[in-house]
């Protein structure tokens, strides 16, 4: 009802007006700097001149200070005038760019891009639950939110449809994740999960669903602090609403009913660069079926690289071969959960699990999540592995419909050595047909590439901390994975 | 500020989304193509350049350059060749000349158009692939044979290929017929043995591309040679057999089935 939604949308209204306000200003300085230095580039070439700058511009030395401008001078005046005006287009489109997807985040409490950060703290006090808004944002007047209920199997498969047709937003990408609606389940029902935090939008006539976004409880240390935070994840918009701005009221909906529960921290990981990255991630792929992995072109053979070769550069024993080493069981998680919890003290930012939570990540569950121990002969568990499995959709390809990927999750070595004990992992993947599988060179992770035959991939991970500041970390200082 | 266009519904503007999709593929080839000038032929880029002026502004209607200006004349005579042909069309032989060239150009990962993103969610999500590997891009005009069979490019090697090249083995011990089998090739594969490769041909270490195919698991590549008869008792210098050296159980039924077939 417009009649409804008009009180509630007063103040959006006023931020997105202050937001094109701003945006209008850094476009018009932006674009006036950019038009002074091209008219005084054109003022060195002149419509209709091929004479050199130094006739226009005699009252300086020719040698040094024409430098720039003489590119220009080789090419006939009219494709320069052209190369300038395209120059001022570009520059424009890329300010404008800039400036929208930055005044979003220069609202929100986060470090700036180039802020120096030494100080390990909040950015924002938190609120009181009075200062916090009680009625949702209010959303482009032919929608509506809505609260998934992920038991009922209608809802998660309308996530599943929404997040596997529009997750990676490229229509040119060859991959598509496939998250499979257990594995949806599994990764935002962990304990403590709150069905108020899986936010969906539906369009209010057809009640198609074209929009979601999540969070989970979780508890986080950076650095000396543990915080009570919240893991941000599956922010996903219909392709066909992506320029209607409507990711920025999904974050900020979130963020409110996160607030209204005195949670005012967050972590989440993208593959754009916003501000501020605490971290940095490359992904690894260490390739299982090689074979596949070239036909879908998710790998490439060198020039002179033989699949043969190939073939038998990746290939794996039979069976794992570390003595004690077998499938986690349900006995088996005090010890293990005591295991990873001492273990991740030694990085700057990890999770802190307690038993009950380390039983849901870690617990084996078919095609979804797998876990390994290595047990010694007085029955400690020494060592363990684990990964959990995302397949994507291969697009357009004849043959192969979908890659299976196992991803790196949490591993521990204290007595098998890492190359041991990842060997196992990979046989392990290999074992349950997995074509690839994928860590992030994160924690010790960067130990085990090379020599197990790892390659670099080809996006990066960043990682960040709604409203928290502190200093930025090296991947190796990281143990945190969210999926 | 929202109005009815936000409705969301199954129907495409079929019309409007194919030029949209040929603005897109022309924005990637164009990239494609600034980044890979120094790779090709002066002939292609020639026609190369016709055709995106042509794209861009349509019929020439500049003065012929001067006769001393060379480059510029011969440009100018080749975007005037193409007389009243309509931007949509140039656009689209350029895409499919750039395509031709490089078949693989409008999905690689590094050709994403620029432009259009502001405000939208891009990038956010991020699924890595292996990175290509590093190695310096041959001239067209520099590749040989068996970059063509490499690259599983069955016109340039029609044009090329004279019956003794069929034998040579590379600096890697292999000859054309193994490095077919190698990509799975199975239109070279034929093409080689029509114009007289030995199905049966040793590479340096005494394998066949039987061989090659049941060792890299090529399905298509092992159906093909074995349609043309190639033997499966030959050994190579381990004195193994192609059953032997099978990636697979599947591989392996298929052959064990041929070598019963044949002796009954």
């Amino acid at each position: 009802m417009p009649n409804e939604n008009a009180p509630a949308a007063s103040p959006d209204d006023n931020s997105e007006q202050s937001e094109l306000q701003q945006k209008a200003k850094e476009v018009a300085t932006a674009s006036e700097q950019i038009l002074a230095s091209t008219i005084a580039g054109l003022k060195l070439v002149g419509p209709g001149s091929t004479a050199s700058a130094s006739t226009s511009n005699n009252s300086e030395p020719a040698d040094q200070t024409t430098t720039p401008t003489k590119n220009y001078n080789n090419l006939p005046s009219d494709s320069s005038k052209q190369a300038v005006l395209q120059a001022v287009t570009d520059a424009v489109n890329i300010t404008r760019q800039q400036a929208e997807k930055f005044t979003f985040w220069s609202t929100q409490p986060v470090p700036k891009l180039n802020e120096e950060v030494t100080t390990n703290e909040c950015i924002e006090a938190n609120k009181d639950l009075t200062e916090i808004r009680a009625e949702p944002y209010t959303l482009p007047s032919a929608f509506k939110w809505v609260t998934l209920d992920l038991n009922d199997t209608a809802d998660l498969k309308e996530l599943y449809t929404l997040l596997n047709e529009n997750y990676v937003e490229d229509d040119d990408a060859m991959f598509r994740f496939d998250y499979q609606p257990e594995f949806l389940k599994w990764s935002l029902q962990p304990p403590g999960w709150k069905r108020d935090w899986h936010v969906g939008v539906r369009v209010e006539k057809s009640g198609k669903l074209v929009g979601f976004i999540s969070a989970i409880p979780s508890k986080l240390r950076a650095y000396d602090k543990v915080l009570k935070v919240v893991d941000i994840n599956f922010l996903c918009v219909h392709k066909k609403l992506r320029n209607k701005r409507v990711a920025p009221v999904l974050i900020r909906e979130i963020t409110r009913r996160v607030n209204r529960t005195g949670i005012f921290q967050a972590a989440y990981t993208a593959g754009v660069v916003l501000p501020t990255p605490v971290s940095t991630c490359r992904y690894w792929h260490r390739s299982l079926n090689p074979k596949k992995l070239v036909d879908v072109r998710f790998s490439h053979l060198a020039r002179n690289m033989t699949m043969q070769r190939t073939v038998k550069l990746y290939k794996l024993p039979d069976q794992p071969k570390t003595k004690g080493y077998r499938r986690i069981t349900s006995k088996d998680m005090d010890k293990a959960h005591k295991l990873l919890d001492e273990y991740l003290k030694r990085f700057s930012m990890g999770p802190v699990f307690n038993k009950e939570e380390f039983r849901h990540w870690f617990t084996p569950k078919e095609g979804i999540i797998d876990c390994f121990v290595v047990v010694d002969e007085k029955g400690n568990i020494t060592d363990l592995t684990s990964y959990y499995c995302l397949p994507s959709s291969v697009m357009h390809h004849p043959v192969h419909k979908t890659l299976r990927a196992a991803y790196s999750f949490y591993n521990v070595s204290t007595k098998t050595p890492w190359l041991d004990l990842m060997n196992d992992a990979l046989i392990s993947a290999r074992n349950v047909q997995m074509d690839v599988y994928n860590a992030l060179d994160l924690m010790e992770n960067k130990k085990f590439f090379a020599p197990l035959k790892f390659g670099a991939g080809d996006g990066n991970l960043q990682y960040y901390l709604y409203n928290w500041r502190c200093p930025p970390m090296q991947p190796e200082d990281i143990a945190l994975i969210l999926m | 500020m929202l109005d009815s266009d936000l409705e969301i519904d199954d129907e495409e503007d079929e019309e409007e989304e194919q030029q949209r999709e040929y603005e897109k593929h022309f924005a990637i080839t164009t990239a494609h193509v600034m980044r890979n000038a120094n790779v090709y032929d002066a002939s292609d880029l020639l026609e190369l350049y016709a055709l995106y002026k042509q794209a861009t502004e349509g019929v020439c209607c500049t003065p012929r350059p001067a006769f001393i200006q060379m480059k510029a004349r011969s440009k100018w005579n080749a975007w005037k060749e193409l007389g009243d042909m309509s931007r949509r069309d140039a656009q689209s032989a350029y895409i499919e000349k750039v395509v031709k060239l490089d078949p693989n150009c409008l999905d690689n990962n590094d050709n994403k158009a620029s432009g259009d993103s502001g405000g939208r969610l891009s990038g956010w999500v991020v699924h890595s692939i292996e990175s290509k590997p590093v190695e310096a891009s041959k001239l067209e005009h520099q590749k040989t044979l068996f970059d063509h069979v490499k690259e599983n490019n069955l016109q340039r090697l029609r044009e090329q290929l004279q019956p003794s090249d069929l034998m040579p083995l590379d600096e890697q011990g292999m000859a054309l017929l193994h490095w077919a089998t190698d990509r799975n090739a199975i239109e070279i594969i034929e093409y080689l043995v029509e114009c007289g490769a030995d199905v049966d041909q040793r590479d340096s270490e005494q394998q066949t591309p039987l061989h090659y195919a049941a060792s890299c698991g090529h399905v298509e590549a092992l159906h093909c040679l074995l349609s043309l008869k190639a033997n499966l008792e030959l050994r190579d210098s381990d004195g193994q057999t192609c059953i032997d050296v099978a990636d697979d159980e599947q591989i392996c039924a298929t052959l064990q089935a041929e070598l019963q077939l044949r002796k009954g």
